[in-house]
């Protein structure tokens, strides 16, 4: 009984892991700040290629960016993105990515992406559709400057719908 | 003195704003990356006056990133720069030992070095940075030091620590370091001679500059970088006792001034021009030489000669896909 009971659960488990596992995010430009010599940029793509989700980073030496490459059998998770490059020594300036409006149903100002919630804050929600470039503003994955300006609206934003989860905070 | 090195420091600032802060004789506020070990070899020579022989240095450094922001480091050094223990004759060793007719030193295992780095201050900006590190270090020494001057790289059993700033700006870079060191006595039972070196304090700057390249292509671009450090030193007289009576070192000042004074307190200046070649943007060659500017180090004849080569090593935690 029991171990029909665990596989339910497992097939459940299955069930809803390949429903969510639809990736959205094939690739994302971040922006590193403090960074210039090239043996740190080598740093941080070393560190940003032990992401189990990362497919391959290609670093731009002279605007201090890094393209990274999801692997799309993989939940893509953002905050661990920026860890490494904290981790490699330097900061995020910004990180912006891509996102088909087409395949995502809005609830209000909100949407789901593999399990995460996101908000989009700071703009005219009705009728997004197509390919939009979205930029986080979330602590640690924009520089502290933005972020600065950004987090009365994202405390404003989680106190109106009563957001106690980590969701992440987009603007267009 | 203290004064207008903050000086220079502040003015140069204005002046060139500051990229490359990988000195290498300095250590930046800047660290290695999480989970990513660097291995350094050190190399330093100089002439002894007058014997002429050929004083070296090496070492081994292991250097790896505990966080993002904290740096462990460890260093083993073999020099040829001292006896294994003091000789019974000491008049006769003071006196004579940088002559030829001396028994030459033989290499030794010098100590082993750990050191403690925390990054407490960072803000980033594109192509900039402004970091404050704050840093630790203890050393066993295995020989007797028989100068003033303390060393915790090896030669010295002591402790010390300090302050970084690092400045970076595009293609500039600048960093002041403070570093205090306490030299522990040495002390030889059998003998029953102890030594202890003084007490130093370092006030150190350095500047860097990417040259070469203007403009990145790919990771595969020679980095050529020009370096300009000042070391700043100051240091208290050494003391020493014999069967537990204070030993005369005032004998020694008719013999060989240098020996003298490297018994004594002092303070010095002296500029380290050094290039740095990085390969493949991990392998990191520097070759430079000291001069005195103000004063001189009694530890060491100029000019002195160093080399180091590095390499960093990056762990692969990703799980094989099918």
């Amino acid at each position: 009984m029991n171990s029909m009971k665990t596989k339910i659960l497992l097939l459940i488990f299955l069930f809803f892991s390949g429903f969510y596992s639809n990736a959205q995010f094939k690739s994302a430009k971040v922006g590193i700040d403090g960074l210039t010599c090239s043996m740190c940029s080598n740093g941080v793509e070393r560190l940003l290629l032990q992401l189990d989700f990362v497919e391959s980073v290609q670093m731009d030496l002279n605007a201090n960016e890094a393209i990274v490459y999801f692997r799309n059998n993989r939940k893509t998770d953002f905050k661990k993105v920026s860890k490494k490059i904290f981790d490699s020594g330097f900061s995020v300036r910004d990180i912006v990515t891509t996102l088909n409006f087409d395949t995502i149903s809005l609830q209000g100002n909100a949407f789901y992406i593999d399990g995460e919630k996101f908000y989009i804050l700071g703009e005219n929600k009705s009728d997004l559709s197509g390919e939009k470039s979205i930029r986080f503003l979330d602590k640690n994955l924009i520089n502290k400057k933005e972020y600065s300006q950004w987090s009365y609206f994202i405390r404003e934003n989680d106190k109106l719908h009563n957001e106690k989860l980590n969701a992440y905070h987009i603007c267009l | 003195m203290k004064k207008l090195l903050i000086l220079i420091f502040l003015l140069s600032l204005h002046v060139s704003g500051f990229s490359q802060e990988l000195f290498p004789y300095a250590e930046p506020a800047s660290n290695i990356p999480k989970n990513t070990l660097g291995l350094r070899f050190l190399f330093e020579g100089f002439k002894e006056i007058p014997s002429q022989r050929q004083r070296n240095w090496g070492a081994v450094r292991a250097m790896y990133g505990l966080t993002g922001k904290t740096t462990l480091m460890l260093t083993a050094a073999v020099s040829n720069h001292h006896q294994r223990k003091f000789p019974a004759n000491l008049q006769n060793y003071f006196i004579n030992h940088h002559q030829r007719n001396y028994k030459p030193n033989p290499y030794l295992l010098e100590g082993i070095n750990i050191y403690l780095k925390q990054r407490v201050i960072s803000i980033d900006d594109f192509q900039k940075h402004l970091r404050v590190a704050l840093f630790g270090q203890a050393c066993k020494g295995f020989t007797p030091h028989d100068e003033s001057e303390p060393f915790l790289k090896g030669d010295n059993t002591g402790f010390g620590g300090g302050a970084i700033v690092t400045l970076l700006y595009k293609r500039f870079a600048a960093s002041f370091t403070y570093a205090y060191t306490h030299p522990l006595l040495y002390k030889d039972k059998a003998q029953q001679i102890t030594f202890q070196s003084g007490t130093a304090n370092n006030y150190d700057l350095s500047f860097g500059y990417r040259l070469y390249p203007p403009k990145y292509n790919t990771y595969n671009d020679l980095n050529i970088n020009l370096y300009v450090e000042f070391v700043n030193r100051d240091y208290e007289a050494a003391k020493m006792t014999v069967r537990d009576a204070p030993y005369d070192f005032s004998y020694f000042q008719y013999f060989d001034k240098n020996i003298y004074n490297s018994l004594m307190d002092g303070k010095y200046s002296e500029i380290r021009p050094s290039i740095q070649l990085i390969m493949n943007s991990n392998n990191r060659i520097d070759i430079g030489c000291a001069y005195p500017v103000y004063n001189r180090s009694y530890a060491h004849f100029y000019p002195l000669f160093f080399l180091n080569v590095q390499k960093y090593f990056y762990f692969s935690k990703k799980p094989k896909m099918l």
